[in-house]
């Protein structure tokens, strides 16, 4: 089966007063039709900046190298507006913060099919009812009423809500969501996971889930990307990753996370993550990593394939089951 | 935080090094500063120089063309008007009135916002509401408006001018010292030296007025070109200054019946005033910048 | 709502009334003789004594400031010396021309100046932006009555493509309107790039690129509508200077309008004249600023109408 998206080599640099800093170094994946796909990673890592590669979205001045292909399609080196064209129809994106991810000034049933009427000349009319459908899809209730009010008149929840309405409006074969659940509490975070699922059983579409929340990603994803420093360090179904992880950065993750199992388990990583701008020698993970030796701080360890799965890691070996 | 965040305090710091902390605007200031002080030495010194007789009149030097030269054989670099006077002495003269007004309409009204915002911030309560509602009144009043209707009643004069000019602006200053007024009033060390039993001058002198000091900078030059644009137009309008005292605006309306003969005589006038204008205003930016970037972009 | 609109107004009636007065004390008190200002030094003193008792200046100031609020309250200006009839019926008379030109100039420099700050925004820094840094802050720093001149004098004397003054055809209001409007021209086009970087970097602008949606729908409408809320409220307050500015525009161009009137009025010494003129445009002015404070909740709808503890 060919991928929907495919990401090879992936580079993405900034100018800065200090020199260019390195974001994203060299990411590699593929999102296949139907899959989810998690993207791990604290911030800093990279995993956001390698979508917003995807869809476009860099601030002026970013360099974009490698190649990124949508169902064939080369987007790196293209044009800002191959991409544009395959935004909303092909790929879809939700954002961190849904309140400032709707524009304030325009009712929200207008802003979820906005791209309908002006993309597919669809009628004022029709495009209220299309809204009022998405938006029931999307559980928002009333939404009759609610289609004519302006995003400061909802909850966080229902915002995200109505963002993801507006995503699927065009029924996207890939839907980015980046940190879909971080600026919600709790209890509506576990609704927002379970309606992107069900949407994506009900739709077929695949599903790139950015995320610093392993948590999250273990009911979610079917495969696993995790980054560190703008750079994949172990990467595999999800399975395989949570039960024989291969990279510390990783292990590290898991055993921050709550397990309702073994409460004792749960250890924060230490340290920081790095500073783009200065990274670390040789791996990046290496102040922080509890297995360094002297070889970590000199030589990057590769991406390769160690029990089944690819894991950056010198001492792959020893981590881990 | 995401990765974008995390990139973004990055990008920031592309920033152009105009905007670098500290230095801010240095090259802005001293240039606008220099233009000024040129200005103000032609103010004080040019009239010395260049004589100006504002009654002379010398009918075969009427109407020279800049640069050309008088039947004695002075160079008249900015020309002669209708009645044979040298443009350059004549703006000399003008820097000097202009400038003059524009200082002290501009201390006038600074010292009228001082006073009121020190009382309507200090002592609050109804002294407070009566002098706030006041400014809300007078800003609804459009200012050139006011100012031409004073004029026209005490008519046309340099002291009139001054005044006319200084009551127009005083609010701006006045809201200023208020809010600094209030906001000193209410920080625990003023509580403290109440206490102590300071009269209520020496805090203000101690506490209020040095927090006023960099704001009022700020506004003064933003509001000194304003001042002198308002001299000109009320000139224009005939109720400005006198034709004895001319000022910019005088010489310019003088010229305009003889705009496609005489270009030069409102137009040279008129540069000169812009150049000056826009001195002020680069100023005031560039403080603005440095003293207040919350201040950025009114 | 209904308790904030009865507030609103009857503080515009306030500011008013404050208007009004200031007019009072600046054309009767101070003075000292407002006949004498109106007689002018060489009148004789028994037609200024005629004038006094005839303005009831004999009478105590409060009297006669009762007397005065009563008139303006009864639209009661009264004639003008200088041309007979109703001295706001003068006025009023040329208002349209002066709504015309007034109109003219905010459409030119609203227009003209959300399109320079867009283009200055699209790329900060950028010698295009710079370049409408320096345009618009030497439009702040030069004369309006000068720039007319200037204009004149290029259009109407040298290429003479624009006619110079009067009201004759449609073309006359060219001149004039571009002069009024551009201070007003240099302030949108300032709030307006400043207001589009401002919000450049909302979430929201990447949400419609994320449709699919053109650089052009980013900006117009959903930047644009975001970035014009403060650019709404100096509209309000800055006609207060279009009106003024008016009077002087209106008497460089022979524009036949009430700011001219008022001008050359006060030549005359024509103060009832005058006393309406601006009477009137205080008014025009409160009332407009009373509408942009209405109009607030439309454009921006997180503002309800209730909003006046700022």
């Amino acid at each position: 089966m060919e991928p929907l998206l495919r990401v090879r080599e992936l580079r993405v640099r900034f100018a800065t007063r200090h020199g260019t800093v390195s974001a994203v170094d060299g990411v590699s994946f593929d999102v296949y039709p139907g899959e989810t796909v998690a993207i791990v990673g604290e911030s800093g890592s990279g995993k956001s900046v390698t979508m917003q590669a995807v869809m476009g979205l860099l601030p002026r001045g970013a360099q974009v190298s490698g190649s990124i292909t949508y169902r064939g399609t080369e987007l790196v080196g293209r044009p800002v507006s191959v991409t544009r064209a395959l935004c909303g129809d092909e790929l879809a994106m939700i954002f961190q913060d849904p309140l400032s991810s709707l524009n304030p000034v325009f009712r929200v049933g207008r802003q979820i099919t906005e791209a309908l009427v002006r993309r597919r000349g669809m009628r004022r009319a029709a495009a209220r009812e299309r809204a009022v459908e998405l938006m029931t899809r999307v559980g928002i209730p009333a939404p009759e009423l609610r289609v004519d009010e302006y995003p400061h008149q909802f909850s966080g929840g229902m915002r995200q809500r109505a963002m993801i309405a507006m995503a699927l409006a065009m029924s996207p074969r890939l839907l980015i969501a980046d940190e879909p659940t971080t600026a919600l509490d709790v209890t509506v975070q576990a609704q927002i996971m379970r309606l992107l699922a069900s949407l994506r059983e009900s739709d077929g579409m695949a599903l790139a889930l950015i995320t610093h929340d392993l948590g999250v990603v273990a009911d979610a994803a079917d495969r696993v990307v995790l980054m560190y420093a703008g750079r994949v360090v172990e990467t595999g179904p999800t399975r395989e990753v949570y039960e024989h992880c291969r990279h510390p950065y990783t292990e590290g993750l898991l055993a921050s996370v709550p397990d309702d199992a073994d409460v004792d388990r749960l250890v924060p990583i230490s340290g920081q993550p790095p500073n783009p701008a200065s990274l670390p020698g040789g791996c990046a993970f290496h102040p922080r990593c509890r297995y360094a030796i002297e070889r970590c701080r000199t030589e990057r360890p590769p991406l390769s394939v160690v029990d089944g799965h690819p894991s950056a890691c010198h001492r792959s070996q020893e981590v881990g089951g | 935080m995401t990765a974008t965040s995390a990139m973004a305090d990055t990008i920031e710091t592309t920033a152009p090094p105009a905007r670098r902390r500290g230095r801010t605007g240095t090259v802005r200031i001293v240039g606008s500063l220099a233009v000024v002080a040129f200005y103000a030495l032609c103010a004080a010194f040019g009239p010395i120089l260049f004589r100006f007789d504002p009654v002379a009149v010398d009918t075969r030097n009427r109407l020279l063309a800049p640069l050309s030269h008088t039947s004695e054989g002075h160079l008249v670099l900015f020309g002669t008007d209708q009645i044979g006077q040298d443009l350059l002495a004549k703006m000399m003269q003008g820097a000097r009135v202009s400038m003059t007004i524009g200082i002290s309409a501009l201390l006038l009204s600074g010292l009228i916002g001082l006073v009121f915002g020190i009382l309507a911030g200090w002592f609050g309560g109804w002294l407070d509401s009566v002098l706030m509602r006041l400014a809300d009144i007078q800003l609804a009043f459009p200012g050139i408006l006011l100012a031409i209707l004073i004029a026209a009643v005490l008519g046309p004069s340099v002291g009139n001018v001054i005044v006319v000019l200084s009551i127009s602006g005083w609010v701006t200053f006045a809201r200023v010292t208020r809010g600094q007024a209030l906001a000193t009033k209410n920080r625990e060390y003023v509580d403290a030296t109440r206490v102590l039993g300071a009269r209520t001058w020496h805090v203000v002198r101690t506490c209020v007025l040095p927090s006023c000091r960099a704001p009022f900078l700020v506004i003064a030059a933003l509001h000194i070109g304003d001042v002198i644009l308002a001299e000109a137009s009320l000139s224009f309008l005939g109720l400005g200054t006198p034709a004895t005292t001319p000022s910019w605006g005088t010489t310019i309306a003088g010229g305009r019946d003889l705009l496609s003969t005489a270009w030069w005589i409102s137009a040279i006038p008129g540069i000169a005033l812009a150049v000056l204008v826009v001195a002020f205003g680069v100023l005031g930016d560039a403080l603005r910048d440095r003293y207040d970037p919350k201040l950025a972009g009114r | 709502m209904l308790g904030y609109l009865i507030r609103r107004l009857a503080y515009s009636i306030f500011v008013l009334w404050g208007a009004v007065t200031i007019v009072f004390v600046v054309l009767r008190v101070v003075p000292g003789d407002p006949a004498l200002v109106i007689l002018g030094p060489d009148a004789s003193p028994a037609d200024v004594a005629r004038l006094r008792h005839g303005m009831g200046l004999d009478q105590p100031l409060l009297v006669q400031y009762g007397h005065y609020l009563l008139d303006v309250a009864r639209l009661h200006f009264g004639d003008s010396v200088r041309l007979g009839g109703d001295a706001m019926g003068q006025i009023l008379l040329r208002l349209p021309a002066t709504a015309e030109l007034a109109l003219a100039a905010v459409v030119f420099a609203v227009t003209v100046g959300i399109g320079l700050g867009v283009a200055a925004a699209s790329r900060p820094n950028s010698v295009l932006d710079r370049v409408i840094s320096v345009f618009t802050l030497v439009i702040q720093s030069t004369p309006t009555f000068w720039a007319g001149l200037v204009l004149l004098l290029i259009f109407a004397r040298q290429l003479r493509v624009l006619p110079s003054e009067g009201a004759h055809s449609w073309q006359n209001v060219i001149l004039p309107a571009i002069t009024l409007g551009l201070g007003f021209l240099a302030m949108v086009t300032r709030l307006t790039r400043s207001g589009l970087l401002e919000i450049s970097h909302e979430s929201y602008l990447n949400t419609v690129r994320a449709k699919g949606l053109s650089e052009r729908v980013v900006v117009f409408p959903h930047a644009i509508r975001n970035a014009l809320i403060p650019v709404v409220t100096v509209i309000g307050l800055y006609l207060g200077s279009v009106l003024g500015g008016t009077v002087v525009i209106e008497t460089v161009f022979a524009w036949p309008g009430a700011g001219r009137l008022i001008a050359d009025s006060i030549g005359y010494r024509d103060y009832n004249v005058v006393q309406a003129g601006v009477i009137l445009i205080a008014a025009v002015f409160v009332v407009v600023n009373l509408l942009v404070d209405l109009l607030y909740g439309l454009i921006d709808p997180r503002v309800s109408v209730g909003r006046q503890e700022r």
